[in-house]
């Protein structure tokens, strides 16, 4: 194994610890356990990727519609 | 380059936007379509459908289909014209980006503003129209 030194936020330091003393395993093979599972998931295939942005793409108008009236910033002035 | 709005972003990470020249977007437009993407109640089934994958890849997009620009350093010019022009944050970003990269803009006809046209011809920016 390789040793890395990563940066946590105080909160990913509380709850990894956290975790890893209910599992009574270190905070190192627990980091290695997630990074495991993340890896393992399978990936969409980009045609699916971009079917699926296609649709939200069709969609958006409608979706959207009102959604920034109350944000003077990103309204559009139509 | 040329710079889209929130709309025309989905169809760029789509690979249905395909330009010779880079495709880009703004700070306050990709903070509006995440804004909506993130907002469950409007999608229904196709939210579900979406993988944390396509949430991840819109919010970091591969800079290939679409280039998210900085705006710190178009903070002033947006500034100037705002008050010169009275414009909003998301339009005074996207001008102020335009001139600053010397880029052209191509919106979806929603996103248009009412007096848009009429400030980017004054600004000497190119304005397309989906």
């Amino acid at each position: 194994m390789h040793r890395t030194n990563l940066y946590l936020t105080p909160e990913q330091e509380k709850a990894l610890d956290a975790r890893a003393r209910d599992a009574g395993v270190s905070r190192s093979a627990l980091v290695r356990a997630i990074i495991d599972q993340e890896l393992s998931r399978p990936r969409r295939p980009d045609s699916e990727l971009e079917e699926l942005f296609g649709t939200f793409a069709d969609s958006y108008e409608h979706a959207v519609a009102g959604l920034f009236d109350e944000d003077p910033d990103l309204r559009i002035d139509r | 380059m040329i710079i889209v709005d929130d709309k025309l972003s989905l169809d760029a990470l789509a690979g249905r936007l395909v330009r010779a020249e880079p495709v880009a977007t703004t700070w306050s437009f990709h903070y509006r379509l995440l804004r909506a993407l993130r907002d469950e109640t409007r999608w229904g089934a196709l939210t579900r459908a979406a993988t944390a994958e396509a949430l991840h890849l819109a919010a970091d997009p591969p800079r290939a289909r679409l280039q998210v620009l900085d705006p710190r350093v178009v903070t002033d010019e947006a500034a100037l014209l705002a008050a010169r022009h009275g414009l909003n944050v998301l339009a005074a970003e996207l001008m102020a980006a335009a001139k600053h990269h010397a880029a052209a803009v191509h919106l979806s006809t929603p996103n248009v503003g009412r007096r848009w046209p009429e400030v980017m011809e004054a600004e000497g920016i190119a304005l397309t129209v989906a």
